[in-house]
């Protein structure tokens, strides 16, 4: 055990890295942080699904044209692009 | 028209079997063998997750329930692309991270249990084989329906193939037929739907029939009109498709988790532009194609619009782009739901993996010989409603809160699963459950994410040792990870710790 905490010391403490130890069940502070993060965000582009998903065949039911429920069935997929796209640049951002 | 669909499949088959043993994989380890060795850039790895997606029920089930059920039935596709915002949002790149190959090993990992593995094998294998049933019934319906041979020839020609490939280099092999076969799925149905349309001259004067109605729902809650029984369909479309054990695997073929999240985002981009396909044929197949069942449509627009020599060419290459949907899904599905399955039961290694390809798929065509030939969305359904209510619950709580238990974990799946599966069982047994029959997601899902939570709640003590450990593993970017915490996967490295 002693053998393996050599390496740990040189690492600077305040940089940022995983302070997760090999056996604890403890780690650092920075992964909790990591983590609400990165869940605040996950949790902001499912919300803007969910409320897409049941909203745009709710609101259908008051525009009974089934030319625009085309469209409007074609624009939420282009909406999803636009989503995973943001998430995506999101979640790296958070990650540097 | 016989002549020009054989040559269509035969074609699809061949071109199959080519790429597939063009690109002999270096399978020396096992892990080069499920997984790529990791070289696949993203949108080629985009382009075969997409092909897995894309499946019988995309390209043929969901354009016959638009044409014969109307519009409510437009929402289906957009729910099935919600899946991966999910996907990318709430799993991918933790999955990645965890350096696990498959859903079973996901669940030994992050609790520690090795009988939670077997439990979580079997849903594995119950979702695999409902995809395989559904892609072999359509492909017996494909060529029955055109040309008149009996449907077990198609059964044979799909599983044939996808054995070939599978057995002769595993999912690197895979990789690359789905990706051709995405593009030749693409190029044929929009071409042949884009001909159709052109070629018909006037424009379709009549709309499906717009508006929620009342009908009868098949099995999940399929094809029912009435909003609550899409709301259904939506929600277990966009929870369960994150526990679709060939979409997971294939996570694995890129480096890390930013390939991984960039392979979704691939995935999210190229749906998009299949998203064209079913609203295209569904109002054709209104029009022009009546009194066919829902799966037939599709296959009968060409030759109903234009009969003659034009007609059975779009037929011919209609057939091949199904076919290529078939052997699309069927290869992925057997892949994963093999390795799940010889990972679970043995060491890993290449003959088990071998064997249990070839259990699986003698299976899944038993079953496929014993049932009469059901539409392809209500079969996909079952099983993303089974994985909405099994491995979402797993996966989300796993990956995002420490206090999941094995016993937590085993309940959820255990009361999901069995609600979901009980409802699917009695509904084909014709008991009458009233409103459950129709709406199985909305109550086992809950249900399972409930018990997973309540249970893991009263079994403080059996929350696994080292979760912060694995937290940190699945959380932090490969640059800042502990060199001892991060394993990245050897060739015969275990996900277990």
């Amino acid at each position: 055990m002693t053998a393996r905490r050599v390496g740990l010391p040189r690492r600077p403490a305040a940089s940022g890295r995983a302070r997760a130890r090999p056996g604890s069940a403890e780690d650092g502070p920075d992964v909790r942080a990591v983590m609400r993060r990165q869940l605040r965000q996950a949790l902001l582009t499912v919300g803007a699904m969910a409320g897409l998903l049941v909203g745009v065949p709710v609101v259908a039911l008051w525009v009974p044209a089934p030319g625009v429920w085309v469209a409007l069935s074609m624009g939420v997929q282009c909406v999803w692009v636009g989503l995973a796209v943001l998430h995506l640049r999101r979640a790296e951002r958070l990650e540097r | 028209m016989t002549v020009a669909v054989l040559t269509g499949i035969a074609f699809v088959l061949v071109l199959g079997v080519m790429v597939g043993a063009a690109r002999p994989r270096r399978s020396s380890g096992v892990s080069d063998f499920y997984v790529a060795a990791r070289t696949v850039p993203p949108w080629w790895n985009g382009a075969a997750i997409t092909s897995e997606f894309t499946s019988a029920a995309a390209c043929l089930g969901t354009a016959g329930l638009i044409a014969t059920r109307g519009g409510p039935m437009l929402w289906y596709p957009v729910g099935a692309a919600a899946g991966f915002v999910v996907i990318l949002a709430l799993v991918v790149a933790p999955l990645r991270r965890s350096g696990t190959y498959t859903l079973p090993d996901f669940a030994e990992w992050r609790l520690g249990s090795a009988r939670l593995r077997q439990f979580a094998t079997c849903f594995v294998l119950l979702i695999g084989l409902a995809f395989l049933v559904a892609q072999l019934h359509a492909a017996g319906i494909v060529v029955r329906l055109l040309t008149g041979l009996p449907p077990w020839l198609g059964w044979a020609a799909v599983a044939a193939v996808t054995l070939a490939v599978a057995l002769a280099g595993g999912l690197g092999s895979v990789t690359s037929v789905q990706a051709v076969q995405f593009w030749l799925k693409l190029v044929v149905f929009l071409g042949v739907g884009v001909a159709c349309w052109w070629m018909s001259g006037t424009r379709p004067v009549s709309w499906f029939e717009e508006g929620y109605r009342g009908g009868t729902a098949e099995l999940a809650g399929s094809g029912d009109p009435s909003l609550p029984g899409v709301l259904t369909v939506l929600l277990a479309c966009a929870l369960g498709t994150m526990g679709l054990p060939h979409l997971i695997v294939r996570l694995y073929t890129n480096r890390d988790g930013h390939g991984a999240r960039r392979s979704i985002v691939a995935t999210q981009a190229m749906l998009a532009l299949f998203c064209f396909v079913p609203p295209l044929y569904g109002l054709l197949g209104h029009v022009h194609v009546s009194g066919a069942a829902a799966d037939e449509i599709v296959l009968l627009l060409p030759a109903r619009m234009h009969p003659g020599l034009v007609g059975e060419l779009l037929t011919g290459l209609l057939a091949a782009g199904a076919f290529a949907a078939f052997l699309g899904t069927t290869g992925g599905v057997l892949v994963a739901v093999g390795g799940a399955v010889s990972a679970s039961l043995t060491r890993a290694g290449v003959r088990a993996f071998r064997t249990a390809v070839g259990a699986v798929l003698l299976a899944a065509l038993v079953l496929t010989a014993v049932t009469s030939p059901r539409a392809s969305v209500a079969l996909v359904l079952v099983g993303l409603s089974l994985s909405a209510a099994t491995f979402c619950p797993l996966l989300v709580l796993g990956i995002w809160w420490r206090r999941l238990t094995a016993a937590g974990a085993a309940a959820g799946f255990a009361l999901g699963g069995g609600v979901t599966v009980t409802i699917v069982v009695c509904a084909e047994a014709g008991v009458k459950m009233g409103a459950l029959t129709s709406y199985p997601a909305p109550v086992a899902v809950p249900v399972a994410f409930a018990a997973m939570i309540g249970i893991s709640l009263v079994t403080p003590g059996r929350v696994p040792r080292g979760v912060g450990r694995m937290m940190a593993r699945m959380h932090l970017p490969e640059r800042l990870q502990n060199p001892r915490t991060y394993r990245p996967s050897l060739p015969g490295d275990r996900s277990s710790p």
